[in-house]
């Protein structure tokens, strides 16, 4: 029997289909795994006090650094892998770009302010070593980019450990594969517009691993005719024109939200680098056209669509949410 | 002219290289560590793999010092093919099929003499006199099948040589616990072996002889930690049948004669085998480190160690040098030569039998291309191994070394294709 447990966390609609005849286990699978991701979220939160993120970032511009627990460790591990395979533009560092773009004013910040806050951007400004980070004066780091697909996949790994091997963990649209159905069917999974509430972009089959999708949701701001992508190049600190949106199916769901990402991050050349690297994937451009392994293989007719995908998990058959 | 990383393989190997460094990188974070190896742990190869081996092994030519005839003799020398095939079968199982044709030619230890006392009194080896030249080919398939939290695999094989006939049959299966940080598995291997000797009659040996084996064993591995995995694994073999080489003899000193190699008709043998894999991320390499301890009841026990590191370099590159050790004592009715007959009739001088010690080293280069061309990944493999033995390297002393102690070198190139 197929279970659904909806439920809100990472500031996005959460669901969790989970198979079970034992409707207790699967209960428990369901709170275990509600519980994991509200506690990496108030982990790592950037807005908590109390969060490893916010302890971090207090130490910033103190020599000796802040020492980190091993959970964190291998996820700043994971950040300093992906910033040195993007070179560079994966960057755990970039949130505070955020101070001199203000995308809701409509106003393009001054040159020379954009270049005064880079000074503060960058993971090789920061010490990492022994456990131990150490960043420069008015320096901050936040898990954004990829807490909430690591919790995705923690979560499917914790309905595992309960012994539920058949379901699918949506957070927000960032899918890990419990396992396939019992019959073992793949899930089918719509990539879908929200803005265009019939049909999908393209619906995927996902027996195991995750699928995540990077986009730049908003709509962009366009000051006297020139459009700004929400997307900040940290090493330029000005926004990257290029895809709309990315999704890509990986082995885990962390490993394709940090593909997602990094295509996004390459502007125009991440159409290729995402074919190169050999991940199914489906993309969105500027102009609303839809390419990449996945729109040719599942999808619908690519048609003009305009950005912002949320991903909608279906039982076999099925073509409601 | 513009850049375009779709068509330059170049472009393609390091974006490949950079999804092998994000996995590689998630897989140290708590409970994801099965992504990597989810087509091995979780279920079947989602790919074909045909896996081709091309390999020339060399022994060295004895010293004339230690041969009784001056011995220019070349010793043997195998020219190998080995192919491995694995494919998908169904969404739970998957098909491993491997063979080898071998051509063997060369001459090989026949028995020990005593040395020359007006020379330096250290025994001698004489060679067989005949130089074999034959083929010989194996054949196995193997089967497995996927449960979410684990497989179980059975496998049959065959070997023929024109002189030996062997069937074999294995079954095992594999548990995955601690959302698959901790794995066990067991198995059972049993084999069906029978000789026939070239030119018995002639040569006095056997016509006609048979030995069966069987081999239990159970095996743990456990990540350790974000960085490091170990896996141990005990194995219990027993023997019986005709577990003498018919190629061989031994020289009894009061009658000058010869007489065939004789070994106990059962063997029970014990194996501790333990590797142990740190991923040390600031060099991009693998430390490889294994440890292998062997006993048996004819008193042999055996330790090795081997030591590899796996350096990924850029360009889809693997360079991996290694090194290793291994030290054996002999059995215990071994003799370079023998005084008289023992009372049990027991005799062997067949150096692998002797007390030794040994070192191996080499190198391996892997090439990677990925997706190139067309959907097939391809990788080639050249590497180079040489094995040096002697009584001197032994952890023990030994007082008379066997004069038939092999050194080789292999040079082998293997391409494997995935699709």
């Amino acid at each position: 029997m197929l279970r659904h447990f909806p439920f809100r966390a990472m500031a996005s609609p959460c669901e969790l289909l989970l198979h079970g005849e034992d409707a207790d286990q699967v209960e428990a699978a369901a709170r275990a795994a509600t519980a994991e991701v509200v506690r990496i979220e108030h982990k790592y939160s950037r807005y908590r006090e109390d969060s490893v993120t916010a302890a971090i970032n207090a130490g910033a511009g103190d020599g000796s650094g802040v020492a980190v627990d091993d959970e964190t460790a291998a996820l700043l591990d994971y950040a300093a892998t992906a910033w040195a395979q993007s070179d560079g533009l994966f960057d755990i560092s970039s949130g505070v770009l955020r101070e001199v773009w203000d995308f809701r004013s409509g106003r393009v910040p001054k040159a020379h302010d954009v270049a005064r806050v880079l000074e503060r951007v960058g993971w090789h400004r920061i010490g990492w070593k022994d456990g131990r980070i150490r960043l420069g004066p008015g320096m901050q780091i936040d898990f954004g980019g990829y807490g909430k697909e690591y919790a995705a996949d923690r979560a499917a790994a914790c309905c595992r450990a309960h012994g539920i091997d058949s379901g699918l963990v949506d957070l927000g649209g960032d899918i890990a594969i419990v396992g396939p159905h019992p019959d073992d069917t793949p899930w089918r999974v719509g990539i879908r517009d929200p803005e265009q509430v019939y049909g999908a972009v393209a619906r995927v089959e996902l027996g195991r691993g995750g699928l995540a999708t990077s986009g730049d949701y908003q709509r962009c701001m366009v000051v006297d005719g020139r459009r700004y992508a929400h997307i900040l190049d940290p090493k330029t600190g000005w926004p990257i024109a290029g895809l709309r949106s990315v999704s890509v199916i990986a082995n885990s769901c962390l490993i394709a939200g940090t593909a997602a990402t990094i295509a996004m991050l390459k502007g125009d050349d991440g159409a290729a680098w995402l074919d190169a690297l050999g991940l199914p994937n489906l993309r969105i451009d500027a102009k609303g056209q839809v390419s990449g392994t996945l729109s040719r293989r599942y999808g619908d007719p690519p048609s003009s669509r305009s950005p912002g995908l949320s991903a909608i998990s279906t039982s076999p058959g099925s073509t409601t949410t | 002219m513009k850049h375009d990383p779709k068509t330059d393989p170049k472009s393609r190997l390091s974006a490949s290289d950079a999804l092998n460094a994000l996995t590689a990188s998630a897989m140290a974070l708590p409970g994801l560590a099965g992504i990597a190896d989810v087509a091995r742990a979780d279920g079947p190869v989602e790919m074909t793999t045909i896996d081709q081996e091309f390999s020339y092994y060399k022994e060295d030519k004895l010293r004339p010092k230690k041969t009784a005839f001056g011995g220019e003799r070349e010793r043997m020398e195998i020219y190998s093919y080995q192919f491995r095939a694995s494919t998908p079968l169904t969404e739970r199982s998957d098909l491993d099929v491997a063979g080898t044709v071998e051509k063997l030619s060369g001459a090989s230890p026949w028995f020990v003499l005593p040395g020359d006392p007006s020379r330096d009194n250290r025994p001698v080896q004489v060679m067989s006199g005949a130089t074999i030249d034959e083929q010989r080919g194996d054949l196995l398939g193997a089967g497995n099948y996927y449960f979410d939290q684990g497989k179980v695999t059975g496998s049959a094989g065959f070997s023929i040589e024109n002189d030996y006939y062997a069937v074999n049959f294995g079954a095992g299966g594999e548990r995955s616990f601690n959302e698959k940080n901790t794995t066990l598995s067991l198995g059972i291997n049993a084999s069906l072996d029978w000789l026939e000797p070239t030119d018995c009659e002639e040569f006095n040996r056997v016509c006609s002889e048979n030995k069966q084996s069987v081999n239990v064993y159970a095996g743990l591995s456990q990540i350790l930690t974000r960085h490091s995995a170990i896996q141990s694994t005990f194995s219990f073999g027993y023997a019986t049948g005709f577990l003498s080489d018919p190629y061989k003899l031994a020289f009894i000193e009061s009658n000058g004669a010869t007489v065939a190699d004789n070994r106990p008709d059962d063997r029970k043998q014990f194996t501790w085998f333990t590797q142990y894999r740190h991923h040390v991320s600031g060099f991009n390499g693998t430390l490889h480190f294994d440890y292998k301890l062997y006993v048996d009841d004819w008193s042999m026990n055996s330790h090795t160690f081997d030591i590899a590191w796996y350096q990924t370099l850029p360009w889809g590159i693997q360079i991996t040098p290694n090194f290793r050790y291994y030290s054996q004592s002999q059995a215990d009715f071994y003799e370079n030569f023998y005084p008289d007959l023992r009372s049990d009739g027991l005799a062997s001088s067949d150096y692998r039998l002797s007390p030794f010690g040994a070192i191996t080293y080499g190198l391996k280069a892997t090439k990677t291309l990925i997706d190139w061309p067309g959907e097939v990944d391809w990788e080639f493999a050249l590497s180079y191994e040489r094995y040096e033995s002697s009584a001197g390297m032994a952890f023990q002393s030994v007082d008379n070394e066997n004069p038939g102690l092999v050194s080789f070198r292999v040079f082998a190139g293997r391409i494997t294709v995935k699709f």
